[in-house]
């Protein structure tokens, strides 16, 4: 099966990182591509996009030869995501892929956990990948087609301990996904989580995220990361590179997961192998 | 002597339903029973909210029983009162053995007509007022090596389910926050389990639109069709999970210690035979 060339794809999170590189990609299909990013960092998040990222993106997206827009917004606004959404529809009048990427995280004990921490996590990742789903949600039910994509995480299948908010947020993004899944499959859309392990960008390579990872070091470093990550999943592989994380993504908006909806696509090395559901 | 002798137990959305049908056996069992109920009206249930009479009554009929009840009126949304409220009850009873969040709210949408209240009403009382508790009572708990935390859910938390996206996004949450914290607690004798119901006849389950969508129907039926419905959703043929079976999973679960925890108990009329795991 070959893929539409001039589908209309927006990615939330896509200043840098997994959403910079899932949209380049689907540029590179012949896609017609809108990034939205919150371009502004939360106190204590890994760190997050500026607007001079999403500006790169935007020229990247042209360079790969792609119409595209990129626009400033925060996933948690139903205002900021019908704006994005009816962009797209004013310019190219129609939204085919939808990819709510944008998440932040932030580490540490349920105990000492402070009220940012739990509420920025909780409210970008479930609350924000929901609020952008439901406003993308009437778009493709006019057309009776579309594929939407959240990213959840392998840590969705798990406990995540100094992790509580991220898994938290990451286990309701499936729960989500399933229930809409239900509700768009008799129009022919489907809705799919995608749950990768680390992903070699900003929110793995950090200050906190390595000292999560290695509460012994003081001063820990990629390298003294590396076996820690890699003894999460049986093929001991640290993190995923940008382009197998957007490999998953793609195939679940390609025309062979046509049927695929519901499901929660684990690329992960084989972690998700250590877990019951 | 009942393992329930004496113990502080604070139940959640104790004043009605399945939290006060817990409350009035612990009771009965010895226990010290703390009820907290009477949140601030809310504008997208469909259905009214226990208010302070409500809560006076709960406490007053377990004291008539025999029992020892005291009661704090709380909306669990309110993270500063949550915490004021949980160093109350520890300063006036000394200390709190097990939590019970009963407090949980419900309605029906699809995610693509659900407006934002729809959605923040059910997500912050079902996830952060769970996360509010715990986020208050944990940090004594593992000060004193023991305790014991239940959080009730509705089935939605394992599955999808049209019409409850909401419901079941902040089902999944709380598994995966309880899992999280049950790996950061269980060292220090702490165990966080939670109960995965089927539909109890409660006020939350009382409109033909909530019967209609636990029994997997995409339109309304009314009465005793929605009833009927219900029953043949279940393999078990039953429309309902009697509260006795409810309450006799919640003591099964406050009674242990550590040797169980991050688990999740379906007590889901059959339901539970269609997961994965």
């Amino acid at each position: 099966m070959t893929e539409p060339v001039d589908r209309v794809v927006l990615v939330t999170g896509g200043a840098k990182g997994q959403g910079r590189n899932h949209a380049l990609a689907f540029a590179r299909q012949g896609a017609r591509v809108g990034v939205m990013d919150i371009c502004r960092q939360f106190p204590g998040s890994a760190p997050m996009a500026t607007e001079e990222d999403l500006a790169t993106t935007q020229k990247l997206l042209g360079e790969a030869g792609a119409d595209s827009f990129a626009l400033v917004g925060d996933t948690r606004s139903s205002a900021d995501m019908r704006r994005f959404v009816d962009t797209a529809v004013e310019r190219w009048g129609r939204v085919d892929v939808f990819v709510a990427n944008a998440g932040v995280a932030s580490f540490g004990p349920v105990v000492e956990m402070t009220d940012p921490m739990w509420d920025d996590v909780v409210s970008t990742n479930l609350d924000g990948v929901a609020t952008s789903i439901r406003a993308v949600i009437p778009t493709m039910v006019a057309q009776r087609s579309g594929r939407i994509i959240a990213t959840s995480s392998s840590v969705a299948r798990e406990g995540g301990p100094n992790n509580a908010n991220y898994a938290a947020s990451k286990w309701g993004v499936i729960g989500f996904v399933k229930s809409v899944a239900i509700e768009l499959a008799p129009l022919g859309i489907t809705v799919n989580a995608f749950s990768p392990m680390s992903v070699s960008t900003d929110m793995c390579h950090n200050e906190a995220t390595y000292k999560l990872f290695r509460p012994d070091l003081a001063d820990p470093q990629e390298d003294d990361v590396r076996e820690t990550f890699a003894g999460l999943n049986p093929m001991h592989v640290p993190w995923l590179e940008l382009e197998d994380a957007t490999a998953g993504v793609l195939y679940l908006a390609s025309e062979g997961a046509r049927y695929v909806t519901g499901a929660a696509l684990d690329v992960a090395g084989g972690w998700n192998a250590y877990h019951g559901a | 002597m009942s393992e329930f002798e004496s113990k502080v137990v604070m139940i959640a959305g104790g004043a009605r339903g399945i939290g006060r049908a817990i409350a009035t056996s612990l009771a009965g069992a010895g226990a010290q029973i703390v009820l907290v109920d009477a949140p601030a009206p809310m504008q997208t249930l469909g259905y009214p909210l226990p208010d302070a009479d409500a809560l006076e009554s709960a406490v007053a009929e377990i004291r008539a029983a025999g029992g020892t009840c005291t009661g704090y009126e709380l909306d669990v949304r309110d993270r500063p009162r949550v915490a004021e409220t949980v160093q109350r009850c520890i300063a006036e009873a000394g200390r709190i053995d097990m939590l019970v969040n009963c407090a949980g709210v419900g309605s029906v949408s699809d995610a693509g007509e659900m407006d934002d209240l729809t959605w923040s009403e059910v997500v912050d009382t079902n996830l952060n007022g769970f996360y509010n508790l715990v986020r208050a009572v944990t940090a004594h708990m593992t000060a004193r090596g023991s305790g014991n935390i239940v959080a009730v859910v509705g089935d939605s938390a394992r599955r999808g389910a049209a019409g409850l996206s909401h419901v079941s996004a902040a089902g999944w949450a709380t598994i995966g926050l309880a899992k999280s914290l049950a790996l950061e607690t269980a060292d220090a004798g702490v165990a966080v389990n939670v109960l995965s119901l089927g539909p109890v006849d409660t006020e939350l389950s009382s409109s033909a639109e909530f019967r209609s969508a636990v029994a997997d129907l995409r339109h309304v039926v009314h009465g005793q069709d929605a009833i009927e419905a219900m029953g043949r959703r279940h393999p078990n043929c039953e429309p309902w999970v009697p509260m006795e079976d409810v309450v006799r999973a919640a003591r099964f679960l406050l009674g242990g210690g550590t040797s169980m925890t991050g688990s999740v108990l379906d007590v889901s009329a059959g339901l539970s035979a269609l997961n994965s795991s």
